[in-house]
């Protein structure tokens, strides 16, 4: 009997360990997944979710603050994402933080990162808030951008390439820059010459400053210009004119203006000839109707002229007019 | 055309064990389920069955971490990904290689032990004995082993992933300088119940093989010792085979379920 | 000795496929008497023993132990009655993974709710009985083909059944102990007073034993008698056991 009670015991202790290390398995990957702790359920609903799955981690500034709980479809653009976030550290995250899913390095897997507010935060989150997403550049696409600039890169040293070999080759305006030892040379004498030339001005400013400070300001117009009360008086009366007529040339301005408006309202006379455009047409069609008149007026009295009552008239005018002509000769 | 004979003779005598197996089964679940429960020798069983290999498991277990982290460190170095060794290493162990590999060594332990101890016992008739003293010696013989079987193997697989990540952690520690807490941050970071749970549950059904096949070779075991050597061979044989058939259900069930 | 059968076999019929190995085999046991079953090897007595107590089914005739139809019996109800009888094994059959004490035990804490020290009692009786004491603590495999003869009939009295039956109990012993077995049957015998079937082809075992014999030739009950009656049988096929 004594021999069968230490093997129980033994075998016991063997399937307490066994169960401990099992238990103690589930708990440390259920606490992982936030199935212990007391969590707050929030959720963001993105375009695209890149991949994320149930049990993926949520970060809070690089902290692990929860996992990923359910992906659903809300509509065909839009898919809600629902997390199970700490609720000691979830107290902290504002509701107007940011979501966002970014891939944990370049092979990991997915992450949702909650970014803290970049404006003034607000309340914390609770229970059943959903928090606004923000879509990033996945792996993939940023990949594909730097593929895009990767043949840019390729492109510009091709092309930089070139235009060494040209500099090189003693080509174009850089090459002859770079090459030809006569245009150095120029270049040379000319920096010399301006070195020269600001000399010499400097020294004619210094001459022109000695001559500024010798003016006679009593006796000479400069002087008089500068120091004379009374020419000081009437330049500012001139200025003050000039001033006024300013003034004045602005409310003339501002009555052209007014009238200008009152030309485009639709209220004036003018307006009406200008704007109306039935008006316009009436007018274009009696001075056809006018023209009309006048053509066939014409028409008729060419018709008197051959008229016998007429004909004696018109002979007698042609005859007059015959013999003016010849007089004035 | 002898050949072919012998061929279609194998392949009937391979069918016929498969049936008589499914009545053994069959036997098992009734008797199981009918009173009264031989409870000291069950206790006895999952002593000899979960104790008495445990040193066997515990070691194995040790030494299949400790190689599989030094023979994956060169590969993920070349990919800079060292630092992912905790994570593939658990998830490997936890969800295939610890169960399969504790399975095998317990159909070698415990199997070829069952098959051999019931043969003996067929042999020289301590079945019969057992039997005319008024003791079902199914019940006492074949219900309490496989039961103990089917318990004890999770346990052992528990202990046995449990030391091989031990023995992971260690190398772990010494080459690569990750302390045993970040260890199993990672090791947990990358597990999930669908890694562990899968995992445990087919082990029951290892360990339900495990006895099931050893019984049967050995309840079923001829005459002479010739026959106990066959019934603990076989036993190991096709309790081996049987593991790898369960696992690749397991995982077809698994996928299905969890993806 | 008294006239109540405590086993009747009625026209027992067995065979396997073709093979015919008990044709109208008929045998009365009774209360108190030693009967010996005497055989060529191969001639079915063990598989007429093994009918007897529902280890083998058998096709046609009956079998009565103490009154009850083991043919159409529950398997409880025959557990029951095989309580009743106590079997010794031609190999022992010792459960060799137990102790002598474990061995003894096995049929006491299914059959009888006995508190421990009264099982622990009579644990140490069928020992002393069997001449063993010493051997209560020590594994099958340490003990001698004797000794473990003996340990199994300790095993096979322990529940006092009513009948014992003895495959081929010196079958494989040295002379001096095949002795000793006797004696110890016959001891059981008078201390007990059970009705023993003991199946042999041990001369000596049969003369010294036996209160009656029957003969089991081509699967029928050839002949039977007491032992001296057999010996002096002039038929030859009765004479070849008796040589």
């Amino acid at each position: 009997m004594k021999s069968n009670s230490g093997r129980n015991l033994k075998l016991g202790i063997l399937i307490v360990s066994g169960l401990i290390v099992f238990t103690l398995g589930v708990y440390f990957i259920g606490n992982k997944q936030n199935l212990f702790g007391d969590s707050i359920l929030v959720s963001s609903v993105f375009k695209n979710v890149n991949g994320l799955q149930s049990g993926n981690n949520v970060r809070y500034s690089g902290v692990n603050v929860g996992t990923v709980k359910n992906i659903k479809f809300l509509n065909d653009t839009a898919i809600c994402v629902d997390m199970l976030i700490n609720r000691e550290t979830g107290s902290l995250i504002k509701f107007n933080s940011l979501a966002t899913i970014n891939s944990d390095g370049l092979v990991g897997s997915m992450v949702l990162n909650i970014l803290p507010p970049d404006k003034a935060p607000s309340r914390t989150i609770e229970e059943g808030d959903t928090l606004a997403s923000l879509s990033q550049i996945a792996t993939a696409d940023m990949l594909n951008t730097l593929n895009k600039t990767n043949e840019n890169a390729a492109l510009l040293t091709e092309d930089l390439l070139k235009i060494t070999n040209s500099i090189n080759a003693g080509e174009g305006v850089l090459g002859d820059l770079l090459k030809d030892e006569g245009l150095a040379k120029n270049i040379q004498e000319s920096a010399e010459n301006l070195n020269r030339t600001t000399n010499s001005a400097k020294a004619g400013l210094a001459k022109l400053n000695g001559i500024l400070n010798t003016i006679d300001y009593e006796n000479s117009v400069a002087g008089l210009l500068l120091s004379d009360s009374t020419a000081q008086k009437s330049f500012s009366t001139i200025i003050e004119d000039l001033q006024a007529t300013s003034l004045q040339i602005k409310e003339i301005s501002a009555g052209l203006g007014q009238f200008s408006n009152t030309l485009n309202s639709e209220k004036g006379a003018l307006n009406y000839v200008v704007k109306d455009t039935s008006f316009v047409n009436h007018l274009d069609q009696s001075m056809q109707n006018i023209e009309e008149a006048t053509f066939r007026f014409n028409e008729n009295m060419e018709a008197l002229k051959h008229n016998i009552l007429f004909r004696g008239y018109f002979r007698k005018q042609e005859r007059q007019k015959a013999r003016m002509k010849k007089e004035n000769q | 055309m002898k050949f072919l004979s012998s061929y279609q003779q194998g392949f009937n005598s391979f069918f016929i064990e498969i049936g008589e197996m499914g009545n053994f089964m069959g036997r098992y679940f009734r008797e199981l389920f009918s009173r009264p429960f031989e409870f000291r020798e069950f206790l006895n069983q999952c002593y000899q069955m979960g104790n008495k290999s445990l040193l066997l498991v515990s070691v194995t277990g040790f030494i299949l971490g400790l190689v599989f982290t030094l023979q994956s460190r060169p590969t993920l170095m070349e990919f800079g990904a060292v630092s992912w060794m905790p994570s593939m290493i658990s998830i490997s162990i936890v969800r295939e290689i610890g169960p399969v590999m504790i399975a095998l060594i317990c159909a070698g332990r415990i199997g070829s032990s069952i098959g051999a101890e019931l043969g003996s016992m067929k042999v020289t008739e301590q079945i019969d004995a057992m039997e005319v003293s008024g003791t079902n010696p199914f019940k006492f013989l074949v219900v309490t082993r496989v039961l103990a079987a089917t318990c004890m193997l999770p346990i052992l697989v528990i202990i046995g992933d449990f030391v091989a990540l031990i023995g992971s952690a260690i190398i772990e520690n010494s080459k690569g300088d990750v302390s045993f807490t970040l260890y199993f941050n990672q090791v947990f970071e990358a597990l999930e119940f669908t890694d562990l749970i899968p995992a445990t549950v087919k082990t029951f059904f290892f360990g339900f093989a495990i006895g099931l096949v050893g019984c049967f070779k050995g309840y079923n075991s001829k005459k002479g010792t010739a026959g106990v050597g066959k019934a603990s061979n076989s036993a190991v044989v096709f309790t081996s085979m049987l593991i790898f058939v369960l696992d690749f259900i397991a995982v077809f069930i698994t996928d299905i379920f969890y993806n | 000795m008294e006239n109540k059968a405590v086993i009747e076999i009625k026209d027992l019929y067995k065979s396997f496929g073709d093979l015919e190995v008990l044709k109208d085999f008929n045998l009365n046991l009774f209360k108190g008497e030693n009967l010996v079953l005497m055989g060529r090897s191969g001639s079915g007595k063990s598989v007429m023993i093994k009918c007897l107590v529902g280890l083998m089914g058998f096709d046609k005739g009956s079998i009565k132990v103490l009154g009850n139809d083991i043919s159409k019996m529950k398997q409880n109800e025959l557990d029951q009655v095989r309580t009743d009888i106590g079997f010794l094994f031609q190999g022992s059959a010792l459960y060799d993974s137990m102790t002598v004490r474990e061995n003894l035990e096995f049929p006491l804490r299914r059959h009888r709710k006995n508190s421990e020290t009264k099982t622990e009692a009579l644990v140490k009786e069928a020992l002393e009985n069997v001449g063993l004491p010493q051997a209560i603590d020590l594994m099958p495999a340490e003990l001698s083909g004797g000794m473990q003869r003996r340990i199994a009939l300790a095993r096979a009295l322990i529940l006092k059944p009513k009948i014992i039956i003895y495959d081929e109990p010196t079958t494989g012993l040295d002379p001096i102990t095949a002795k000793e077995i006797i004696l110890l049957m016959m001891n059981i015998q008078k201390k007990y007073e059970t009705s023993s079937l003991i199946i042999t082809h041990d001369v000596d075992c049969a003369r010294v034993i036996s209160n009656r014999i029957i003969l089991l030739l081509d699967g029928k009950d050839y002949a039977e008698g007491s032992f001296n009656d057999l010996a002096a049988s002039g038929d030859p096929k009765i004479k070849a056991f008796f040589k």
